[in-house]
């Protein structure tokens, strides 16, 4: 874990506690001991913040600068499968909802500064604080409506579609994603990702 | 003389209980009782189409008698996504959580018992219950951790392993339900299915 100056940390902390503030609204003492159990962590590009097993199986994380790649391997070849940027909250899903190991892998596209938390320092704030609690079922629900909307994309959606609503979704970092990985996340060769975006 | 359905209600409410109380262990009884009487009980004929791709109606149900199968259609395919028996929970959750066109099928295998909520009276026991709320955001990451585990499995088991792994967890549905639903369901076709079951 990096030392950083109070003042930082404190910044940090408040650049999540706006981000939460998104889903609903929280006291300020609930939404401070919330946010204080996340620590700052720094990691260089080509990391892996989290890996398949259950590594790190009960963190948390939230970008606060930099992107990942999350994939995992299938026969000799890794399958992107999505993208997490600034602001955006980042965990093993496989393990803390379902208690399988994890199969992904979550790389660092570029170095990157990252709030961590131990999600059994979090559920404790959950049972005292019901806005709290309110706020990790918006959450929940926001990320598994996320995962049902990207399973159907992927199986109706054909190309051509899917590659309209990633630049949408992911407009303001798809300059900052090798080409190879967007191809992958879509399903399509490089070639062919290369034909659409000469249409676009 | 058939009996009438609601001499059966308080045995569902019973295991409504008991699988809530599965999911969240500390939820006060009284808090748990108020929200299961509001459930309503009704039945339904074998193959009734509970609810049609394409419609939402916003209501959560607990199978008390009965067997419900879950699909979509692709390239004019019926694909079978879940197969749930007694004692489960569903809801069109993606729909009600989104607001998108619910693209799932409902569909009743069997002559069914339901119980049944309506989702604005089950969500307004979140705000007025804390476990309440908790119970709900378990419920959800079980939801999303079923989904999780699915693909999981269809990634990284073989159709024979899948196979057994249904045959461990679903003995009983093996004779209830129709083998090309299975089949369906495991994501193999009918042959691939009795082949494996032939070695068994």
């Amino acid at each position: 874990m990096s030392k950083i100056p109070e003042k930082d940390i404190t910044l940090y902390h408040s650049i999540l506690a706006k981000e939460l503030l998104q889903y609903t609204s929280v006291p300020e003492q609930d939404l401070q001991a919330f946010v204080s159990c996340f620590e700052f962590h720094e990691y260089k590009k080509k990391d892996i913040i989290i890996a398949p097993g259950n590594t790190d199986a009960f963190k948390i994380f939230f970008i606060l600068k930099g992107i990942t790649r999350i994939y995992y391997v299938l026969e000799d070849k890794e399958i992107t499968v999505s993208f997490k940027m600034e602001n955006n909250v980042v965990y093993n899903g496989f393990t803390i909802f379902s208690g399988v190991p994890n199969i992904d892998n979550h790389e660092a596209l570029e170095d990157l500064q990252v709030l961590a938390a131990n999600i059994d320092n979090l559920e404790p704030l959950l049972y005292k604080s019901h806005p709290l609690e309110h706020l990790a079922r918006k959450i929940v629900e926001k990320n598994y409506s996320s995962f049902i909307r990207s399973n159907y994309n992927r199986m109706f959606l054909p190309a051509e579609e899917r590659y309209d609503y990633f630049m949408r979704e992911m407009s303001s970092i798809v300059n900052r994603i090798p080409l190879k990985y967007v191809a992958s996340y879509l399903g399509i060769t490089p070639e062919t990702l290369s034909r659409l975006r000469a249409k676009h | 003389m058939a009996k009438r359905i609601d001499s059966y209600l308080p045995v569902y409410q019973q295991h409504l209980r008991e699988y809530l109380l599965k999911i969240s262990p500390n939820t006060p009884l009284n808090e748990l009782e108020e929200l299961i009487q509001c459930f309503t009980i009704e039945k339904y004929a074998k193959n009734t189409i509970l609810l049609p791709a394409g419609v939402n109606n916003n209501t959560v149900y607990f199978i008390g008698k009965g067997l419900v199968r879950i699909f979509y259609e692709k390239d004019g395919k019926e694909i079978t996504n879940w197969l749930l028996e007694e004692n489960s929970m569903f809801a069109p959750t993606y729909s009600i959580l989104s607001g998108d066109t619910n693209y799932f099928t409902y569909q009743l295998l069997e002559n069914s018992h339901l119980l049944k909520i309506d989702y604005a009276v089950w969500e307004s026991y979140y705000s007025k219950y804390h476990a309440i709320e908790r119970l709900g955001r378990r419920l959800i990451s079980v939801y999303y951790g079923a989904c999780m585990r699915k693909t999981v499995d269809v990634l990284f088991l073989s159709a024979e392993e899948r196979y057994q792994l249904f045959v461990k967890e679903h003995q009983s549905l093996l004779n209830r339900v129709p083998l090309r639903h299975i089949a369906s369901y495991l994501g193999i076709t009918q042959e691939t299915l009795s082949r494996i079951r032939a070695k068994y």
